[in-house]
């Protein structure tokens, strides 16, 4: 690693002051930024830790909603999610490993927008709102593509509330080596419609698969996308899957999908 | 009732005990004062001539100590390989140097062209970074057809990129040639033997340090065989005589055959502390181990199988493209030939064998030996070209593998490929593994597979494969450069206690409780009063490391020779202690007695009184009880088995799940149940790895894509089931005075041909017409290959 | 009644030497205690509870650090009053030796008892200022050392540069492999994927502090031997660790269930079938069944 400091601030508003400096960087659970910094691919000037800041931490349920403090470890939203919130669930204990799962957050995940993290899906799928220090903003409007979010220099994620979903179901297919998502599929049902989020496989990042929310939202059963097919274009390609399988795969984890919804 | 100590008891593993506590000690748990560190400037192109190396820089930057690059090496030597191999016309092969940092050009991605030491590893690191390297990047050679092309080379003084053009056996070429044209049937198959990288967990790791009084040098490292480390440094890469280098391998986190060569920073730490009069570490990271350590297997192999109309084996013959990667590396040109070529007749009463080998310098990592080294791409070619002629034929693919085995009362047997075959039953074997692999259940098997929407198909394999390397005088006839023995040293303490120093190095194995098994047992005293040194050649007559499954097969007899003498001597003490002949004295359970009396002396009074030998027979016994063996085995040994693996095959995703994995393993005699399961165990990891999961690839610019576990796939605990393994069957082995043969690789060897052939039975009784999938047969290769069937 | 003992630490002598000033290290090494304040200055306030035999008692008491010469010897003197069950006070005299990379603590200690304690008798007086010692210095030894760290330095740098506890081991770069894994808090972490720093205040859990307090090996690690749960070693820490969190989580796991969870940790040797039986078997499930050989 090339030299640099740690803060770590225990306020949004103290991060958000330690973070104006040049080339300062948010530390969230680090699961991805630290290897990154071992292998020197960073160079930041400061590091600003988010992990002291309790006021990012924790989940609180609303009205159909579910708020989940940016701080808050994949571990942590599984444990609160059990039973209750399936799909989430699902998610949020499959990530990385146990060790992964104790250490990294939502609000490291959604800001970094890696296209085969698993949380971007869930998010679109469930109209989630990113909550940061200045703003609130729509799924939809957040995720920008690959590694690319609406999030402005020193801007951090604090929060991610999300919509409820009558039923849900996270559908993960790995890729051999590093276990991420080759497809990952969140399926949500909600009270007005269905919606799709998928990961891990297009170059444009986490996207929603429109003709499936429109086929499900009248008939959520798995048949009603048979005769649907995604197209590969734009889809990623690499040694674990090409487009066309990644384009297979989409399908076959969409339908799956909808079969276990609960 | 088993035994809790000696022969055939499974003891528990007495290193445990520092494993598990954090106390093991480790290369880079050592620390030495003053320590410094060296970190080493890579290529990060795959060929590219050097213009120049600019390290004025770096030279500058804060705490550098010295700046090393190929000028400093210009007039040492190379790393060697350890066979000369010659080509079909005689020719020897085509040997290039290997420097210890790159001169002249680059040849690999990661290939070292200069190394920083400073105070601190970072600091090493910021100034390798400021090193200037001037590098014309050239045309990458990746692909092995287009590297016979010789339109662009990886060694320009060589004039060629093949290595050599190996036959074996050169005299059977016409025969064969002949026999397969003749043929009643002939089944082809084309596969791909895929590149692995071993990934022992423990990154390699060297430390040199150097005392300018006496002009010693020592050297810590990662290495599965400190003597011959020593060798190629003293002999060959920079003439450090040996009896002034000490070469010390601690513990160390695995092998799997990357850890037996001499590499190049080895011999840097030990020039960097010369020079400097300082410690000097280097650390490998896995980025390094990945781009530098010696790869496995890579190998494109044609076999053909020819039959006559009742389906009886004429003839195999091979054509071979085997990657030797930028630089030959010590096992490098044996494990393609000599280990490979000579199993081509597998269990077979086959009568003609030709298997033809071209080796292939290309712009990656250099290739050497990995678990199994050549005896599973043998294995690999035969199995799974015997199942597809079984399917070609209609023929039950077990029963046209008995109709062609070898019978128990056709030893020694002389194979088609020149083996002599010492024991062995093949058919006990496979009815063994049918049974274990519970045959009688398949039909339900398949049936809940099907109501779960999977696939599920069975496929087997025997194998055979020559382990404990090696008689010296057939790997002399060979082409090897050393000699293939082993050596022990048993020193009895006066207080009767035993140090016994051995040439195998453990990492793993488990040779610290092993060998006490074997010596307790001869001599009758408790195993907890014997330790084993190892590792250190300053501590052990000799040695030439643990490689080729032969620790217990070729230092395990060295051992029992050692005791054999110390059982003589200590007869011949004793008898004087009690006044009797010596050819009257019986040693039972740690007792010297005289037959038919109850006269007797104790093991440890006849050790005290080697040491303290008043009243001593001085003229006929040397006072001090320590003997020495060194053993050359008079045969290879042959350990085989019956492998049986069950899978499901997702249709939808072309998802492969192993379910069962059978291994019924002929292993001769066993001296550790636990010990050979758990070695089975891990060979069934990495073969299953190799099948299913692990591939190496480098892109067209010779960029190696899967430099990390983001995209090397390791087995992992989800990916694998638990193990049904057998060595019931065992037919000791003849020449050595265990009976035992090696089980480090059988698991490796056997597995992959077994899993193949159970993807493709999952994928014809899925109605896909698939002959055959290369491994690694991931989901996208399974899915690429139901598309097109 | 005084006693002297030695103890060898795993750490050079400025970092033992600041751990002997370190409140919070103070406060994890002296049994019983339950809180403690102050500084090295002005001596600390602690809160002790301790059982005697039949008695158990909370004392108050202060502990103050005198005749210090920084870094090789000060004298550490402590007195407790524990209501109705009397009092307790001593002093020990602590001298710091290096040898190599590790540091020689010699010290003496010296003890009085009274109230109902001492009538207890002076066997027990003596046995319990000495397990009090033993403990105390017992503690030190194993447990918490603390240090500066600089910024960038990793949990696993640490704890193999600069604590000298090496059962830690790297094996990748990508936070892949599990070799380095600990607890922090109780949680299973990668402690190449933390700043050390992010450790302040937490109590990490290392391999070395896995044992049984009389150094033989725990449930899981005996597990680990009975069934040739390791070959190499070297992923066996990090193996350990990882069982160790899941046992916590979930005391009777599934085959299912500890293959899954050890998603994280590589293993090179075993094919893990020997790693998944020991942790089951550690669970105190019958393993004959679900592994058979």
């Amino acid at each position: 690693m090339y030299n640099f400091d740690i803060t770590r601030p225990t306020t949004v508003d103290e991060a958000v002051a330690a973070l104006s400096a040049d080339e300062a960087q948010p530390l969230s659970g680090g699961q991805t930024l630290i290897p990154t910094l071992k292998q020197r691919l960073a160079m930041p000037s400061v590091l600003v830790s988010l992990t002291a800041i309790d006021e990012m931490k924790g989940i609180t349920e609303g009205p159909g909603t579910l708020k989940v403090g940016g701080g808050t470890t994949h571990g942590d939203v599984a444990q609160a999610t059990k039973g209750s919130f399936a799909g989430l669930h699902t998610l949020a204990s499959k990530i990385g490993d146990p060790a992964v799962r104790a250490r990294g957050t939502i609000g490291g995940s959604v800001a970094n927008n890696d296209p085969a993290a698993c949380y971007p899906s869930a998010c679109m799928a469930c109209a989630a709102t990113i909550h940061t220090n200045t703003r609130d903003i729509a799924a939809d409007d957040f995720f920008q593509g690959m590694f690319t979010t609406a999030l402005d220099e020193g801007e951090i994620v604090t929060a991610v509330t999300l919509k409820v979903p009558e039923k849900s179901s996270y559908q993960k297919f790995e890729q051999p080596a590093s276990r991420f998502p080759l497809v990952g599929v969140f399926v949500a049902k909600h009270a007005d419609g269905v919606r799709v989020g998928v990961t891990g496989a297009s170059n444009n990042g986490v996207f929603r698969w429109a003709e499936a929310e429109e086929a499900l939202s009248s008939n959520f059963s798995p048949d009603a996308i048979e005769g649907l097919s995604v197209s590969a274009e734009d889809l990623m390609g690499d040694l674990h899957g090409s487009p066309e399988y990644r384009a297979h795969l989409i399908k076959v984890m969409t339908k799956r999908g909808v079969a276990d919804a609960s | 009732m088993p035994k809790d100590t000696g022969i055939g008891a499974s003891t528990k593993r007495r290193e445990d005990l520092r494993y598990l506590t954090g106390k093991g000690r480790y290369t880079d748990d050592i620390r030495a004062y003053g320590e410094c560190a060296a970190v080493f400037a890579r290529s990060t192109v795959a060929n590219g001539k050097i213009i120049g190396i600019d390290t004025s820089e770096a030279e500058k930057m804060p705490g550098v100590l010295a700046v090393f690059t190929g000028e400093d090496f210009v007039d040492v030597g190379g790393n060697p390989a350890g066979w000369l191999i010659n080509s079909r016309n005689g020719e020897p092969m085509k040997e290039p140097k290997r420097p210890v940092l790159a001169h002249g050009k680059v040849r690999h991605v990661g290939d070292a062209y200069a190394a920083v030491i400073a105070e601190t590893e970072e600091q090493a690191r910021d100034a390798a970074e400021a090193i200037i390297a001037d590098i014309e990047d050239l045309p990458a050679i990746v692909d092995m057809r287009e590297a016979l092309k010789d339109e662009a080379l990886v060694h320009d003084e060589i004039g060629t990129n093949q290595c050599f053009d190996w036959g074996w056996i050169e005299d059977n070429r016409a025969a064969t040639d002949e026999a397969i044209k003749n043929a009643h049937h002939v089944t082809t198959l084309e596969l791909v033997n895929n590149r692995l990288v071993p990934n022992a967990m423990e990154p390699r790791c060297s430390i040199g340090s150097y005392n300018p009084a006496t002009d010693d040098y020592v050297l810590q490292t990662t290495s599965q065989n400190p003597h011959l480390t020593r060798l190629l440094i003293s002999a060959f890469v920079m003439g450090i005589p040996e009896n002034k280098l000490t070469v010390i391998a601690p513990d160390v986190g695995g092998g799997f055959g990357s850890k037996i060569y001499h590499y190049g920073e080895e011999a840097l730490v030990l020039a960097a502390a010369k020079k400097l009069g300082r410690t000097v570490k280097w650390t490998a990271d896995r980025s390094e181990a990945f781009l530098t350590d010696a790869h496995g297997r890579d190998h494109v192999t044609k076999i053909e199988l020819a039959m006559d109309k009742d389906g009886n084996f004429l003839a195999f013959r091979t054509e071979t493209m085997a990657n030797v990667g930028a630089y030959l590396s010590n096992f490098s040109t044996a494990t393609p030939t000599f280990l490979h070529g000579t199993l081509m007749a597998g269990n077979y009463t086959v009568p003609l064998v030709y298997v033809n080998v071209k080796t292939v310098f290309t712009n990656t990592a250099p290739v050497d030996a990995y678990r199994g080294a050549g005896r599973p791409e043998a294995t690999y070619s035969l199995e799974r070209v015997i199942d597809k002629a079984a399917r070609e034929i209609g023929r039950d693919p077990i029963e046209l593998r008995r109709q062609n085995f070898i019978k128990p009362d056709q030893y020694p047997y002389a194979s088609a490929a020149g083996l002599e075959y010492d024991a062995g039953n093949y058919d006990a074997l496979m009815d063994k593994m049918e049974e274990v692999a519970d045959f009688a259940g398949f039909d339900a098997r398949v049936k809940e597979s099907d109501a779960k929407g999977l696939w599920r198909g069975r496929g087997v394999n025997a194998y055979i494969e020559a382990c404990g390397i090696a008689p010296s005088n057939l790997v002399g006839q060979l082409g090897s450069r050393v000699g293939l023995y082993d050596a022990a040293t048993v020193r009895v303490n006066a207080t009767g206690n035993l140090s016994v120093m051995v040439g195998a190095h453990s990492h793993g194995q488990g040779h610290e409780t092993v060998f006490p098994q074997v010596v307790g047992e001869m001599l009758g005293i408790d195993p907890a009063s014997i330790d084993i040194v190892h590792g250190d050649t300053s501590k052990i007559p000799f040695g030439m490391g643990t490689y080729g499954s032969r620790s217990l097969a070729v230092c395990g007899s060295a051992v029992v020779r050692a005791t054999e003498k110390i059982i003589a001597k200590a007869k011949k003490i004793a008898a004087h202690m009690l006044e009797a002949s010596e050819g009257d004295i019986e040693l039972k359970d740690g007792n010297f007695t005289v037959a038919g009396t109850d006269k007797s002396v104790g093991f440890g009074e006849v050790a005290l009184k080697a040491y303290i030998p008043h009243n001593f027979p001085i003229e006929d016994i040397e006072p001090g009880l320590e003997e020495t063996a060194f053993y050359d085995p008079a045969n290879f040994t042959y350990p085989s088995g019956a492998y049986c693996c069950e899978v499901e095959v997702d249709p939808e995703t072309g998802k492969v799940r192993v379910d069962r994995m059978t291994a019924v393993d002929d292993f001769g005699n066993v001296i550790n149940p636990m010990i050979v399961t758990g070695q089975v165990h891990g060979g069934l990891a990495q073969g299953i790895g190799q099948a299913l999961l692990e591939n190496t690839h480098y892109n067209a610019d010779g960029q190696l894509e899967t430099a990390s576990y983001m995209d090397y796939a390791m087995p992992l605990a989800e990916d694998l089931p638990m193990y049904h393994v057998d060595h019931s069957q065992g037919t000791p082995c003849t020449h050595n005075p265990l009976g035992v043969k090696g089980c480090g690789e059988a698991g490796a060897i056997g597995s992959p041909p077994t899993v193949v052939n159970a993807v493709v039975d999952a994928l014809q009784r899925g109605g896909k017409n698939v002959t055959h999938v290369d491994m690694p047969v991931s989901p996208h290769n399974v899915w690429k290959a139901m598309q097109s069937a | 009644m005084n006693l002297s003992d030695s103890r060898v630490l795993d750490a050079d002598v400025a970092t033992v030497w600041a751990a002997l000033l370190n409140k919070d290290v103070l406060q994890t090494c002296v049994p019983g205690c339950k809180d403690m304040t102050g500084n090295p200055d002005d001596g600390f306030d602690a809160t002790v509870v301790q059982k005697v035999g039949p008695v158990k008692a909370t004392f108050k008491g202060t502990v103050i650090l005198s005749e210090m010469k920084e870094p090789s010897s000060l004298t550490l003197t402590g007195e407790g009053k524990g209501g109705a069950a009397g009092f307790a006070k001593g002093g020990a005299d602590v001298r710091l030796e290096p040898q190599g990379d590790q540091t020689i603590l010699h010290y003496d200690v010296e003890a009085k008892v009274g109230g109902k304690l001492a009538q207890l008798g002076s066997r027990i007086i003596d046995g319990f200022a000495k397990k009090m010692a033993d403990q105390f210095f017992d503690n030190f030894q194993q447990k918490p050392v603390s240090g500066e760290v600089e910024g960038r330095t990793l949990l696993v740098q640490f704890l193999r540069e600069d604590l000298h506890m090496t059962g830690t081991h790297v094996g990748c770069d990508t936070s892949q492999c599990g070799a380095c894994q600990v607890h922090v808090n109780g949680q299973p972490v990668k402690a190449c994927t933390m700043f050390a720093i992010e450790a302040d205040g937490a109590e990490v859990g290392t391999i070395e502090g896995q044992a049984n307090a009389d150094g033989s090996l725990n449930v899981i690690q005996q597990a680990f031997q009975d069934h040739h749960g390791l070959q190499c070693g070297f992923c066996t820490p990090g193996m350990v660790m990882t069982a160790a969190a899941l046992l916590k989580e979930n005391p009777t796991p599934t085959e299912a269930e500890v293959r899954s969870y050890l998603k994280g940790n590589i293993c090179r040797c075993t094919g893990y079938h020997n790693i998944v039986k020991a942790i089951m078997a550690a669970s105190g499930q019958d393993v004959g069944a679900i592994a058979a050989e």
